[in-house]
């Protein structure tokens, strides 16, 4: 007799019932199904395979429920690719910050994140963090966000200034690397490094996202095994301050390149 | 006319690749006409008219 999968766990399918049936059995409560990721409404036969996610609208499922969630939406060929997945970030900024969140929303296995500073009032303008994260250290933040929400994606953090002697030592366990750091001279450092250094990982930086409008500039550009996301001409000065709008989307591009290379390779 | 990461711009006679990447502090990676220049190669590769050039400036901000 053919298995299905509920709620991340396999079940024998029962003869002559129907989902709905199932489910009523299994999760009495339940009021949201989702069966292969999309939410069913009308009545069907369950098929040997199948993913059936089952939950009561506004309560928050058991830890175990999460994961089954997440296969239901990306599929599980997609998910299994980005489960196994270590993604390196350097720098938890305005760029980092958010690309280690959506990256963990999307449910990435692991998170290597690399950040010496604290939180301060001045980073809530366009980075992920909270007023209570004030005084923190960033990578501890992250780890406190990402952990409410998705307690599945491993967090490796590293406090510490990055340097061409240290490099490979924080990456090299990355399948992609993400820079997100701030100062010019300190990315030129850590691509140039990364080229050098590490030149089989896949790098994707953020170049260009100072200001605000000028949508159709920021696009994406491949060179060899660099990804260059931003509109590569926009430096951070007077007037031209770095804005959480802009900053998002250069930092979601990253993360979507990112997600790009894990699941194309 | 020369098309520099996409904007165009005056071409003038004896122009290098190292003359444009000298422009901003912080430059690495060079594509002229989609072909990958070394760096010990941007003092001798003259810039002819009509070129597209991608530099990669690092510029603050993230």
């Amino acid at each position: 007799m053919g298995k299905f999968t509920l709620n991340g766990q396999e079940i024998l399918i029962s003869p002559g019932k129907t989902l709905f049936q199932t489910v009523l059995q299994n999760k009495p409560h339940a009021d949201i199904i989702l069966l292969n990721g999309f939410h069913v409404e009308q009545d069907c036969y369950i098929e040997e395979h199948d993913t059936v996610v089952a939950i009561k609208s506004g309560e928050v499922p058991p830890k175990e429920v999460f994961e089954s969630l997440l296969i239901a939406r990306h599929t599980p060929d997609i998910h299994r690719k980005l489960k196994k997945a270590i993604v390196g970030i350097a720098g938890l900024g305005g760029l980092g910050s958010t690309v280690a969140v959506a990256l963990a929303r999307a449910g990435i296995g692991k998170l290597i994140l690399v950040d010496y500073d604290i939180v301060e009032p001045t980073n809530l303008n366009r980075q992920q963090y909270f007023i209570e994260h004030t005084g923190k250290y960033k990578t501890d933040a992250v780890s406190e966000i990402i952990g409410k929400v998705n307690p599945y994606t491993k967090i490796i953090s590293h406090k510490e200034k990055i340097n061409e002697d240290n490099i490979s030592e924080f990456f090299e366990q990355g399948h992609v690397i993400v820079e997100a750091l701030d100062k010019a001279a300190t990315k030129a450092m850590f691509i140039e490094n990364i080229l050098d250094q590490l030149p089989e990982k896949p790098i994707v930086c953020g170049m260009g996202m100072a200001g605000y409008g000028r949508n159709t500039i920021i696009s994406m550009r491949q060179v060899g095994n660099l990804y260059i996301c931003g509109d590569g001409v926009s430096e951070v000065g007077l007037g031209q301050g770095l804005m959480a709008p802009r900053v998002g989307i250069v930092a979601n591009m990253q993360a979507n390149q990112v997600i790009e290379l894990l699941v194309e390779g | 006319m020369i098309i520099v990461n996409n904007i165009k711009r005056e071409w003038r006679k004896g122009m290098t690749v190292q003359s444009l990447v000298d422009e901003k502090k912080y430059s690495f990676i060079v594509e002229l006409n989609g072909k990958l220049i070394r760096k010990s190669e941007y003092d001798n590769c003259f810039v002819n008219d009509g070129d597209t050039i991608f530099i990669l400036y690092s510029i603050s901000g993230g």
